[in-house]
């Protein structure tokens, strides 16, 4: 069974049609990539998956595992399995990271039933991922993405992904913003996340990325839709060509 | 209006009581202080969202009974700061010696209570009692000046570095039918180059009506660093109303925080004179008020002299019917050159029925200032909101965790670390009784 299938998505934004017949089928396992040029709808497309409020389905479907989750409050669907790195990750004065960190974890716990996890084995827990991305125990200790750089934000948003171990991980330009060591780490935590029954959706402007995380299957996004599917040759094409033809023929 | 204040329950119930310490000058004091005292009312400007007049008619306030204390272990410790400190306890009002521990006091401070102080040698405090508690504009501070009993004086030598801090527990308690009123009063003299803390927490012993009626003078030395945390965890059936007059010395620094959940109505009063070249003053506080209750911080900062500093940063969070009201105002000298004065008060309101009224006046006589103030009201982000949910938190967790978060980041401004502790797992526990409000509802 495809793990996610978005049937003919159409979705508003304050009546203006954003996503205009969207239609991805993704398999266990399987990294996509989604490219195309600024303003066309892709983080609407994440949000619409995530559940943010403010957009409306016209018409269209999401499942995910054969289950349609567009009636699903967002913390069911991340419960559930979904994922959203944000493409602009808040910041939230006065909430320390470990302690929201704890929160999210134990909120994945409550709904699978099992009961909330103890003090040392979330700090041992933390750490571990925590170092693997470069994220300083400092950084854990300071509200959550208040005062951290641009890079540190995606990479809180890696960690955050690493610890509720999602089926389904959107990525919405991560890439934005990093220099190429930060990239790396990023990328290293990504990669190091494939499986064969999680499955990613990367979200990115720029070709650079898809040299550190290897995708199975590009899709060109312009004017609302996915417009041309390839392999990762149609990266390299794209990096050359520009989108300028995807946005004319939009 | 004179001959109605003398009719008011809460004045005339007191009256026929002997007072302790007849000295001369103590009874012209608080003669004074009743003659100054009137009821605020509609008219009165610095009291205009805070109605205090019906009340106060309608209540039989009457003193204190002379009763058995409550034990100690009657006392709801847990309402108070759970930061290490010398117990100094005021039960109504009354320092109460078996509840308090002196005994480990450093020699450096010193404690007395004000009604044995009155009595051994008056003329010892005659100078700094009321010394800097005005009586005009501090209606309820005039009230205490006339009828207080009891109370605290604290000494803090020159230079002396007082580790431990000294926590004033003012416990409020009417065992019988009737409303109670009380009127503490708090002397601190902090020496030159001193470094104290000073905690006070105001709690409840549960039962009838209180009414706690406090006037806190604090004068602190040159150089000295003084902090003073204030917690008000009264009950729901009680009135809290509180005056601090604060000068600092020269390079001294005073840093304050309030921090209120309790009461069904309270007005903290804060005047901070920075009274000496390069002072500073951080004074800073939170509060969390539900339906039936009316919380009240009004700041007065003075800059009477050059190169002074004040940041002033309040937040409250208002649910149900809750009404929160912020006034706060900065007052520059023309001699106070080079000063650096500035406030925020950030209101989180739940419910479409909070309420919040934030007054800030900033009066400015010289010209080489840098002052700010800002006051947002405002309810939860939806991006935080949205962001929290993505993580799988259900509303009301996610809820939670922000309102904490909102608390608990001006809670940051405590320095004390034990303190700046106690008082987040205090807003930790308001929110899980809001929690069970709710569920009760
Ligand atoms: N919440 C919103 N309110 C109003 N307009 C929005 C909102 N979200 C997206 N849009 C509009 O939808 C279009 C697509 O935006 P977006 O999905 O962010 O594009 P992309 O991620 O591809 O750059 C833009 O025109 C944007 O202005
Ligand atoms: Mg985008």
């Amino acid at each position: 069974m495809a793990l996610i299938e978005i049937k003919d998505l159409h979705a508003s934004v304050d009546g203006k049609e954003i996503l205009k017949g969207v239609s991805l089928t993704i398999n266990p396992g399987e990294m996509h990539a989604l490219m195309g040029p600024n303003g066309t709808g892709k983080s609407t497309l994440s949000n619409v998956i995530a559940g943010r409020a403010g957009y409306e389905v016209t018409s269209g479907d999401v499942l995910l595992e054969g289950r349609s989750i567009l009636d699903m409050e967002p913390n069911e669907r991340s419960n559930a399995g979904v994922f959203l790195a944000f493409q602009y990750p808040v910041e939230i004065p006065g909430v320390a990271t470990s302690t929201f960190l704890k929160a999210a974890i134990n909120a994945k716990r409550k709904f699978a039933g099992q009961k909330e996890i103890d003090a040392m084995e979330f700090l041992k827990l933390v750490k571990a991922r925590a170092k693997e991305l470069n994220v300083r125990d400092d950084m854990l200790k300071r509200p959550v993405n208040v005062g951290f750089s641009g890079g540190e934000k995606k990479r809180a948003e890696i960690l955050q992904m690493a610890l509720l171990e999602p089926k389904f991980c959107i990525l919405d330009e991560t890439d934005s913003g990093l220099d190429i060591d930060a990239l790396k780490v990023v990328s290293d935590g990504v990669n190091a996340l494939r499986s064969a029954d999680r499955s990613f959706l990367v979200i990115t402007h720029y070709q650079r990325l898809l040299s550190y995380i290897v995708p199975d299957f590009v899709h060109v996004f312009a004017g609302g839709r996915i417009v041309r599917s390839g392999g990762k040759e149609l990266a390299m094409e794209l990096e050359e060509n520009g989108y300028a033809e995807y946005v004319d023929a939009a | 209006m004179a001959e109605a204040v003398t009719e008011l329950p809460i004045v005339a119930n007191a009256r026929g009581l002997p007072a302790p310490g007849g000295a001369p000058w103590l009874a012209d004091l608080r003669g004074r202080g009743l003659d100054a005292f009137e009821l605020p009312g509609r008219k009165t400007e610095a009291w205009k969202y805070t109605r205090i007049d019906a009340l106060m008619k309608k209540t039989a306030f009457v003193p204190p009974p002379l009763i058995d204390e409550p034990a100690s272990s009657d006392i709801p410790c847990h309402l108070a700061l759970g930061a290490e400190g010398h117990r100094l306890v005021l039960v109504n009002g009354r320092f109460s010696p078996e509840l308090s521990d002196l005994d480990a006091l450093p020699r450096s401070v010193t404690v007395q209570s004000l009604a044995s102080a009155l009595e051994s040698d008056p003329q010892a405090i005659a100078p700094h009692l009321g010394n800097l508690q005005p009586l005009e504009g501090y209606p309820f501070a005039a009230l205490n000046t006339g009828l207080m009993g009891d109370g605290l004086i604290i000494r803090i030598k020159d230079g002396a570095l007082v580790e431990t801090p000294l926590h004033v527990i003012s416990v409020a308690h009417a065992p019988g039918e009737a409303p109670v009123a009380f009127h503490p009063r708090l002397l601190v003299m902090v020496g030159k180059g001193a470094v104290a803390t000073l905690l006070e927490s105001h709690v409840g012993v549960d039962g009838g009506e209180t009414l706690s009626n406090g006037v806190t003078e604090i004068s602190i030395g040159a150089d000295a660093v003084f902090h003073h945390y204030k917690v008000q965890n009264e009950s729901l059936k009680a009135t809290h109303l509180a005056a601090a007059q604060v000068v600092v010395g020269a390079k001294a620094v005073y840093e304050a925080f309030a921090l209120s959940f309790g009461a069904r109505l309270s007005r903290h009063d804060i005047r901070v004179c920075l009274d000496g070249e390069g002072a500073e003053a951080r004074v800073n506080g939170a509060y969390a008020a539900d339906t039936g209750q009316h919380m009240d911080t009004s700041s007065y900062i003075d800059h009477a002299l050059p190169h002074g500093t004040s940041a002033q940063t309040y937040k409250g969070v208002v649910d149900g019917s809750g009404r929160g009201v912020f006034q706060g105002r900065i007052n520059v000298a023309r001699a106070a050159q080079g000063t650096s004065g500035n406030q925020l008060h950030k209101a989180l309101l739940l419910s479409n029925k909070a309420e919040v009224d934030a007054k800030p006046e900033l009066t400015i006589f010289a010209d080489d200032v840098q002052c700010s103030h800002g006051a947002t009201c405002g309810q939860l982000d939806d991006d935080h909101m949205f962001f929290l949910r993505a993580r799988g938190l259900t509303e009301d967790e996610a809820r939670g965790l922000l309102i904490e978060g909102f608390l608990d980041d001006v809670i940051d401004l405590v320095s004390a670390p034990a303190v700046q502790a106690s008082m987040k797992d205090m807003v930790h526990a308001w929110l899980i009784d809001r929690s069970g409000r709710k569920e009760a509802a």
